[in-house]
């Protein structure tokens, strides 16, 4: 490629200049024999030549020496060069090909150090690039240093603040000690001083009224005597009993300062309930023994209220308590699952371990439930691969499912998901309502058609089960759950996945037999509902049905039939109080939920009758524990089914009196059921006397009428006496007018 | 006849007895099954259909009648994406209870939707080709059929291809019989399906 380039040059400097053109113009042609020989090694060149870009700085350099490394010393111009070779190729004097290679490798040699440029180059950008991108990170991580090290410093003058808070407690609580102690040796020498019998004899009877009947009085009143005083035993007691609690010696403290502040007599109780609240449910016999009979059944409802926690919002709205804290890990956020940054502060409630960004905080799912570490039987569930029950391992059972010792015993994943489905309803009621004008019920379209029947995939399902089930930090947030189709799944799924159902295979006959009397009352109701497709009015309570009843027949039957449904819904609603806890109280959350399911039918198009089809295998289930041929298990179908319409019969007050009252047993049930009763005899004795008041109209009127009748027979007997003169009269009138005649014929 | 629920089984079966589309039907329970007469090649056959319930709980029930029926029919809904895609778990649950291959018809449902509907653009659907692709993966003993309840379209056609594939199978078993040196031939024409 030089010598071309140099050739080319070299022509148009030549042509300008001077003479020979007619030389030149006959050498031109002559190059095709230059080819055979020079050109051989040419092409290569060329080719790797024209692949890589012409570099920047060598040209001259590079194409001087070939041209001029032999003729430097005769000195010649590009053209007497040319001629030269021309010269040689013609004469057939060969290029001495050894020059050719040498310089053809030198070529090539620069060739590569011009790559190797290039790479360098690229090199030392790409390590440019590094050094400014490590710098950045230098950069980052000086800041990040810096407020690492200014945070360490506030926490570090935060923690000697405490310190020194701590130390000055302490050395209250030391004052407060000694001041105790004083006062009790005081209080002592006091005594021993006065040695007042009548105080320790009084003392003695009301303490040990109950341990002197028992084998321990060796011990306490040894104490006893030892200490001499209420407040001196009582601080004994705890320290010998109760010494493993940690934080007995503030409370102790406690104790003695209102100990200080008021008399020994009245002081006995705070302490006992002080000690009830530290061992709830274990009593320690010591202590019964010793304790007075007066403040025992204090501790025992204390124990009772601690037991059954009863929180009623539990289901709806129960709020979460956050507190702030730093973030030292990146952590996901519950709600929208953006990673929490590091050290920032957010925000985590106490209760339900969720972890939200402060600004998510309003959009964390409402009812906190306190997190429940994963038993055997969650990661069972957990671990169940679809619809198949695996055999053995533990029982899976809803009470499993459930925090101990709170009381509207509903599952956390149960609440979480029907709130989410009762939301998505209302929403679509909303939307609803207010599109209504514009498109008629039947192109309407909402999400929420056929909530609970159309079945939603597989595997999004188990999934989203087992992200409730395991979720560490809060429940995961449901909102961003497209299909609605896919939490209804999950209820179902839960359902279908536990062992014993909602109704307890233990009481499935009994509800079989109560439920079946139930819908032997209404099986008229029942169809005329299913005709009409009205179900609303079954719902609307016992007393429409009853005054409805009453205006449409006017007889007593109605009410009758009433009567016997209520009798029998209270034999239903007593089984239903017999359920364990944990089914009880999701029976009727999961009932009321479905309920208004049915209640937005206009949205959802579930009537109560396919849903208790849908629910009456998850709710009710089997009644054996052994797997049954599947003929039995088709059989046991309509059952089923009929105890889900028998559930929807009960009204929602009870339902609700279930999960929101403490002590709502079968006794509270009758009593309301007694109330409906007494309302029903009521309405009975009004229809009776209704009744009564009718017939006595009824006499009167039938009295009126046989007087009425007997008044229309006056007149008819009259007219009766009256005939035979009318007859008389009409012969005499005949006579008259045939006697006429003949006088006239 | 078996498939999610609400993608329209008993409307398949009604359609097929009565030839009239009720919209909204209820929930079915367990099991139920009705009788139909089919003409193919003038000979009459009577046939079963076999109608499951789709709802998941009622799976343990109905797994049962899988065994001895002469041909599966898997409905799913063309505008549901996830009842296409269950398809396959049905398909395990037939694997798992009969074991000699038998005639399987892949029913898209509500093909009338996409015709009403497509103009919008609004739903993506399942279309033709990928119910195609799905049966061929199955196995050359599955076709695929697009049908409406609501129009009619193709139900009939349906109905007599499955009956077509069940005398062909039953053919099929006929001449190994025959080549076995037993002869049965049936007299009465009675098959049995599920759907």
């Amino acid at each position: 490629m030089y010598y071309s380039s140099s050739y080319h040059s070299s022509i148009r400097v030549r042509r300008d200049p001077r003479q020979p053109v007619a030389f030149f113009l006959s050498n031109l042609p002559n190059p095709s024999p230059l080819p055979s020989i020079v050109e051989m090694p040419l092409p290569t060149k060329k080719l790797t030549k024209r692949t890589t870009p012409p570099p920047p700085l060598p040209p001259p350099s590079l194409s001087d020496p070939p041209t001029l490394q032999k003729p430097s010393t005769i000195k010649l111009s590009a053209l007497a060069m040319y001629d030269d070779m021309t010269r040689y190729s013609n004469s057939n004097n060969l290029v001495d090909f050894n020059e050719v290679n040498k310089i053809i490798s030198l070529v090539k040699n620069f060739d590569e150090c011009r790559k190797k440029w290039a790479d360098a180059l690229d090199t030392i950008h790409e390590r440019d690039e590094t050094i400014v991108k490590l710098q950045e990170e230098i950069h980052r991580l000086n800041i990040h240093c810096e407020s690492m090290k200014k945070a360490l410093a506030r926490e570090s003058k935060a923690k000697e603040e405490f310190q020194k808070e701590c130390n000055v407690m302490r050395n209250k609580m030391a004052l407060l000690r000694s001041m105790v102690a004083d006062q009790q040796r005081q209080q002592n020498d006091a005594e021993h001083r006065t040695s007042n019998d009548c105080i320790a004899s009084r003392y003695i009877d009301n303490t040990d009224q109950s341990s002197i009947g028992d084998d321990q009085t060796d011990t306490d009143t040894g104490s006893l005597l030892f200490d001499k005083s209420d407040d001196g035993l009582e601080s004994t007691q705890i320290k010998s009993t109760e010494s493993n609690h940690r934080f007995e010696p503030i409370i102790e403290v406690n104790d003695e300062m209102e100990n200080e502040s008021s008399e020994s007599k009245p002081l006995f109780k705070p302490k006992l309930t002080v000690k009830a609240i530290r061992s709830a449910s274990v009593i320690s016999e010591n202590q019964q023994h010793r304790q007075r009979p007066q403040p025992m059944p204090r501790t025992v409802n204390l124990v009772r209220s601690q037991t059954t926690k009863l929180e009623a919002d539990r289901l709806d709205s129960r709020p979460h308590r956050f507190m702030e804290k730093k973030a030292f890990k990146t952590l996901p956020c519950t709600v929208c699952s953006v990673a929490i940054g590091f050290y920032s502060s957010y925000s985590t409630c106490s209760e339900c371990r969720a972890i939200v960004h402060i600004n998510c905080r309003g959009r964390l799912a409402c009812p906190c439930l306190p997190y429940m570490a994963p038993n055997t039987s969650i990661r069972k569930m957990i671990s169940l691969p679809g619809d198949k029950v695996l055999s053995g391992g533990k029982f899976l059972i809803i009470g499993d499912f459930v925090p101990d010792l709170t009381r509207p015993c509903v599952p956390a994943i149960l609440i979480h998901c029907c709130n989410e489905i009762d939301r998505r309803i209302r929403q679509a009621m909303e939307d609803f309502t207010t599109t209504n004008t514009t498109v008629s019920v039947q192109d309407f379209e909402s999400p929420v058609v056929g909530v609970y029947r159309i079945s939603a995939t597989d595997q999004d399902v188990r999934q989203l089960r087992n992200r409730i089930l395991r979720a560490e930090h809060g429940l995961p947030n449901l909102d961003r759950i497209e299909s609605i189709h896919t939490i209804c799944g999950v209820v179902k799924m839960f359902l279908r996945n536990l062992e014993d159902s909602l109704v307890s295979r233990i009481m499935w006959h009994n509800f079989v037999r109560a439920s079946s009397q139930i819908n032997e009352t209404i099986p008229k109701q029942l169809a005329m509902d299913d005709v009409n497709d009205d179900h609303d009015k079954r719902d609307s309570g016992v007393d429409d049905n009853i005054s409805d009843h009453t205006r449409s027949d006017g007889d007593g039957m109605a009410t009758n039939t009433m009567m016997n449904k209520n009798r029998r819904l209270l034999v239903l609603k007593k089984v239903i109080c017999e359920l364990p806890l944990p089914h009880r109280d999701s029976l009727a959350f999961l009932i009321r939920h479905l309920n208004y399911v049915a209640d937005c039918e206009r949205v959802t198009f579930m009537k109560r009758s396919a849903l208790a089809t849908i629910f009456a295998p998850t709710i009710v289930g089997n009644s054996k524990f052994c797997p049954q041929s599947p003929a039995d298990l088709q059989r046991e179908i309509p059952k089923q089914i009929m105890v889900m319409t028998a559930l929807f019969e009960i009204d929602d007050k009870f339902w609700q009196q279930l999960l929101t009252e403490n002590d709502f047993s079968i006794q509270s049930s009758f009593q309301e059921n007694g109330r409906t009763t007494n309302r029903l005899v009521k309405n009975m004795s009004s229809t009776i006397d209704q009744c009564v008041e009718q017939s006595q109209q009824q006499q009167q009127q039938q009295s009126k009428l046989v007087k009425k009748s007997e008044t229309f027979k006056q007149p008819s007997q009259q007219q009766q006496q009256q005939q035979p003169v009318k007859s008389a009269t009409i012969k005499r009138h005949r006579s008259f007018v045939e006697n006429i005649r003949k006088t006239f014929y | 006849m078996i498939g999610d629920s609400t993608v329209g089984k008993t409307s398949l079966i009604n359609r097929i007895r009565t030839g009239t589309f009720k919209s909204d039907p209820f929930p079915t329970i367990g099991i139920d099954f009705q009788t139909v007469q089919v003409k193919v090649d003038n000979e009459f056959y009577d046939l079963q259909l076999w109608d499951t319930a789709g709802q998941e709980r009622y799976h343990s029930i109905t797994r049962n009648y899988y065994r001895r029926v002469d041909a599966i029919c898997m409905v799913f809904d063309i505008t549901k994406e996830q009842t296409f895609l269950n398809v396959r778990n049905w398909l395990t649950s037939i694997e798992d209870t009969v074991f000699e291959p038998i005639p399987l018809l892949l029913i898209g449902n509500k093909c009338d939707l996409r015709y009403i509907n497509n103009k919008d653009d609004k739903l993506s659907f399942i279309t033709r080709q990928s119910g195609i692709r799905l049966a061929d993966e199955i196995g050359p003993n599955c076709i695929f059929i697009e049908t409406s309840c609501k129009t009619g379209f193709d139900v009939d056609n349906t109905i007599i291809i499955a009956t077509k594939m069940i005398i062909a199978k039953q053919n099929q078993k006929n001449n190994c019989k025959v080549n076995g040196g037993i002869n049965v031939t049936p007299k009465s024409n009675y098959t049995k399906k599920c759907c």
